[in-house]
């Protein structure tokens, strides 16, 4: 018990000592990256637990229609066909946004870096260089979180909106007009 | 014949002119035989007198002379008794001098001994000196720079009255330098606390509890001081260092013999002391100028913007869910009720259900999608302005350069840091906006759809549940 308390207090100091390195920037990537995360695991939660059980519902309440073929079932088809796309597709733009974000953080990183690295050269001079570098970490640290944060986001992206098509089109050749 | 006889007469005339002259000179010293010779020129009328008078004269010179001579060999005589006599007088102090003169020597002697042995022994002296004095002006410096100055003042005064005097050293001397070394030596290892004078930012000196840690780092009230050694004050620094490290300071003040962390400065304040020029928020933003107020200016309108959109749809969207329960009773309060009455009187199997439904939502939609594209283009415009800002910075930076030189950095990094406080204020202003504008268009979006692809579905299934219950009825009755 003593040696987890003492391991988390450590890694607990690293990660401050990484977000202090890497400045207040870090903070906003941090907090891209767990939204980001929170929602693709919620999508394929929803895709592998949510969805079928959706699925079969629905599916039961058109095989339960005495009428399938009217110009009113047409449209309750494409309706419920549409509210289930809309339940499938929920939070991908906001996976996309979030992903697009995160380069341009990393960027407001740099940018603060050298701002800091300029300060630096405006009390110092260029002769340090060893002060220099504290600047330099600002700038690089958070645009390296931000493109991990990214890259690791961007295949799922792409990949939810694929799942989410394709399990569109399977129930709607599922809702069959007799 | 002529020629002799006026030599002649020259010679003559000197002659007279002689004898008128020395007289004349000689009468300074003997008056008495002024009136003899004043005599005799009176008589003197022709030359042969003259020349009897001076053959005269010669023989009585000749006299004279002659009874001077008498008088020197006489002298001489005497003089001969005198230098025995005072041979013998020398001879007898002699005599008494020289036991005299073996003791000077003997004492010269002494003397030189003695100096020799001073010498060395003053050699040995002026090595602890040199020591001490360098020994002393060392730690002279170190004592000006140290914090502990501020709490115990008169400190450098002693050690310069140390320092400035002009004999050797002495044994208190040494023992007082070596009791400054030690108190130093000894506060630099101690907390304290004491009261004492502080310089707050607005310049006056207030008296205040003060915590000293070590040399290194001084706090009053949370506050962090700065050590000046050139006036001995601490001076409360005009920027604070982060929270975090205020607050622990502030609680390490207030405890008393527990263990707790504190920031203190190995550098003795030149680090807090640079932290002063640290820009605050306000000067950083100062730093962008026009451009940089420019690009806040249209965060500001896009933010609003998106706030309105965000709270507009949220109530279209909470109405349009109440009208999904009460789709009996349609409303003109929201887009999906104006949809649904657009298709009252309408029977199912009326084709122009579908275009007047279409109509609808085609008005409808507008209305949701309203100023989306006007964040779109605040959020791609402020990245460019940003750009701009950068751009006209590097041009102030250059211009720098070619005025001045690249010599001084410090002269190019007000440019370069309006270039880049720019490029920052840019990319600050778009990131909301790009996900204020995500926000908006997936609310309005997934609004637009509901109502462009289940409106129609939503109007069959109430026509559907009208026939059902018509049915029943009919069966009913």
């Amino acid at each position: 018990m003593q040696t987890l308390v003492t391991t988390l207090t450590h890694a607990l100091s690293d990660i401050r000592a990484f977000i202090e390195q890497g400045g207040p920037i870090i903070w906003a990537v941090f907090v891209t990256c767990l939204l980001l995360w929170l929602c693709i695991i919620d999508r394929y939660w929803f895709y592998k637990v949510g969805f079928p059980q959706l699925a079969k519902s629905t599916i039961a309440d058109w095989q339960g229609r005495r009428d399938h073929q009217s110009w009113r079932a047409y449209k309750i088809r494409e309706g419920i066909i549409s509210e289930v796309r809309l339940q499938l597709h929920a939070r991908l733009s906001v996976i996309k946004t979030l992903i697009i974000l995160c380069p341009l953080l990393g960027l407001l990183g740099t940018v603060t870096g050298m701002i800091k690295v300029f300060e630096i050269i405006a009390v110092n001079g260029t002769s340090n260089a060893q002060s220099m570098a504290q600047g330099v970490y600002l700038a690089t640290i958070p645009t390296m979180a931000g493109l991990v944060v990214a890259l690791s986001g961007y295949y799922f992206s792409v990949r939810l909106r694929q799942i989410a098509d394709n399990e569109t089109s399977k129930l709607a050749d599922k809702l069959m007009l007799l | 014949m002529k020629t002799m006889l006026r030599a002649a007469t020259l010679r003559i005339r000197l002659l007279i002119l002689s004898t008128l002259i020395f007289p004349a000179l000689l009468s300074a010293e003997s008056t008495v035989s002024q009136p003899e010779l004043l005599q005799q020129s009176e008589q003197i009328s022709n030359l042969d007198e003259l020349l009897e008078t001076v053959k005269q004269n010669r023989l009585k010179e000749a006299q004279l002379n002659r009874e001077r001579e008498q008088a020197f060999i006489k002298q001489k005589s005497r003089q001969k008794a005198l230098l025995a006599e005072a041979k013998k007088a020398f001879e007898a102090s002699q005599a008494s001098n020289n036991p005299l003169k073996k003791k000077t020597e003997e004492n010269a002697k002494r003397i030189n001994k003695a100096q020799q042995t001073l010498h060395e022994k003053k050699q040995e002296l002026g090595d602890i000196y040199s020591i001490y004095t360098a020994m002393a002006g060392e730690f002279s410096a170190a004592l000006q720079d140290s914090m502990v100055t501020a709490q115990k003042t008169g400190r450098t005064e002693k050690l310069d009255a140390l320092l400035q005097t002009e004999r050797l050293a002495s044994m208190e001397d040494l023992e007082q330098l070596w009791l400054l070394v030690q108190d130093e030596m000894t506060e630099s290892g101690k907390i304290v606390s004491y009261q004492g004078p502080v310089v707050t930012r607005d310049g006056h000196v207030d008296n205040r509890s003060i915590l000293r840690v070590g040399t290194f780092t001084a706090f009053s009230n949370g506050d962090f001081l700065r050590y000046i050694p050139e006036t001995g004050e601490l001076l409360e620094l005009s920027r604070q260092p982060a929270n975090r490290y205020v607050n622990e300071a502030e609680t390490f003040s207030a405890s008393v013999a527990t263990l707790l962390p504190v920031v203190v400065d190995p550098t003795g304040g030149s680090l807090m002391g640079l932290m002063t020029y640290a820009p605050t928020l306000q000067e950083r933003v100062e730093q962008g100028g026009i451009i940089g107020y420019i690009i806040i200016g249209i965060g500001l309108l896009g933010l609003l913007i998106t706030l309105w959109r965000v709270l507009y749809l949220s109530i279209i969207h909470l109405a349009m869910r109440r009208q999904l329960k009460w789709l009996d009773q349609p409303s003109h309060k929201n887009p999906l009720g104006r949809v649904l009455l657009s298709a009252v009187g309408f029977k199912a199997e009326d084709d122009k259900i579908q275009y007047k439904l279409d109509e609808a939502v085609l008005a409808e939609i507008p209305k949701l999608e309203r100023s989306h594209n006007l964040i779109k283009l605040l959020a791609a415009i402020s990245p460019l302005l940003g750009l701009l800002g950068t751009v006209t910075g590097m041009i102030v930076t250059f211009q720098a350069i070619s005025l001045f030189g690249s010599g001084d950095p410090k002269l190019m990094a007000g440019g370069i840091s309006q270039a880049l406080v720019t490029t920052v204020l840019g990319l600050v202003v778009a990131i909301p906006l790009l996900f204020g504008h995500s926000l908006v268009s997936s609310l309005s979006g997934n609004m637009v759809q509901r109502l462009d692809e289940q409106s129609a579905g939503i109007m069959a299934r109430l026509m559907e549940a009208q026939s059902n219950s018509n049915i029943d009825h009919a069966k009913g009755g």
